[in-house]
């Protein structure tokens, strides 16, 4: 991948903790909460 | 007696590197891809240097030898990998940081490295005017090439606004929305 010169030195990195990301924990859906159903109402008209 | 060897550094090395950006035709997943050999780098697990033993054999896990070119490359600043663009087709990559630890062979410019992951994506070279554009300041767009002969993946073109305009038209939202799922699919920033 392109130049990158005279070769220098050898290093050795070793970092305490590799640079990944955390795994995420992908929280789980909760089940929709269930509406009641409603029953039909009989509406009367009301008295005068 | 087994000799020890203190590590030089205990933290990873920066630096900068390109890559492609690849669409899974299966699930729409984006992948960041190098540019040199067709590797895609796993979202979540370091990448590691392959070694070519035999022609078509890799050998995982090898760390770059002094006299060879093996090794995931990085330049050491963004003025040493700018200074390549010429050198290698950059056009429609996206250049960014990139950590690097393990045995690492130090050039003049740039790294050679045994293991890697991405920090960060921060500039994208348009495909069509090399313009660099800054991903976190700049308008952008990005367009998909469903089939090419040599990859069996999508592939993105990355275009400046001026261009996105004068060929495309392009929608940016689209382009910013696919790069803020692969930021967030490998766990990185966008600088």
């Amino acid at each position: 991948m392109g130049k990158i010169g005279e070769f220098e030195k050898t290093v050795v990195a070793d970092p305490l903790k590799e640079p990944l990301p955390a795994k995420r924990v992908i929280p789980e859906v909760p089940e929709p909460v269930k509406k009641k159903e409603l029953q039909p109402v009989e509406v009367k008209p009301s008295k005068k | 007696m087994k000799e020890i060897k203190a590590p030089d550094y205990c933290t990873t090395l920066i630096g900068w590197r390109f890559w492609k950006v690849r669409q899974s035709p299966q699930d729409s997943t984006l992948w960041l891809r190098s540019i040199v050999r067709p590797d895609l780098w796993p979202p979540g697990a370091r990448f590691e240097a392959h070694g070519r033993s035999a022609p078509g054999l890799y050998e995982q896990n090898i760390p770059p030898e002094i006299h060879s070119q093996s090794g995931i490359y990085a330049f050491k600043s963004v003025h040493d990998a700018l200074e390549n663009l010429d050198r290698v087709c950059y056009r429609g990559t996206f250049m960014g940081k990139v950590n690097l630890w393990g045995v690492i062979q130090r050039h003049n410019f740039g790294y050679r490295a045994q293991f890697a992951y991405p920090l960060a994506l921060c500039l994208g070279i348009c495909c069509i005017c090399k313009k660099i554009v800054s991903l976190r300041t700049e308008p952008f767009a990005i367009g998909w090439a469903a089939y090419h002969f040599s990859d069996d993946f999508s592939v993105s073109g990355f275009l400046c606004d001026r261009c996105n305009e004068k060929y495309y038209s392009l929608e940016a939202e689209t382009g910013y929305r696919e790069l803020s799922e692969l930021a967030e699919r490998y766990g990185i920033t966008i600088e």
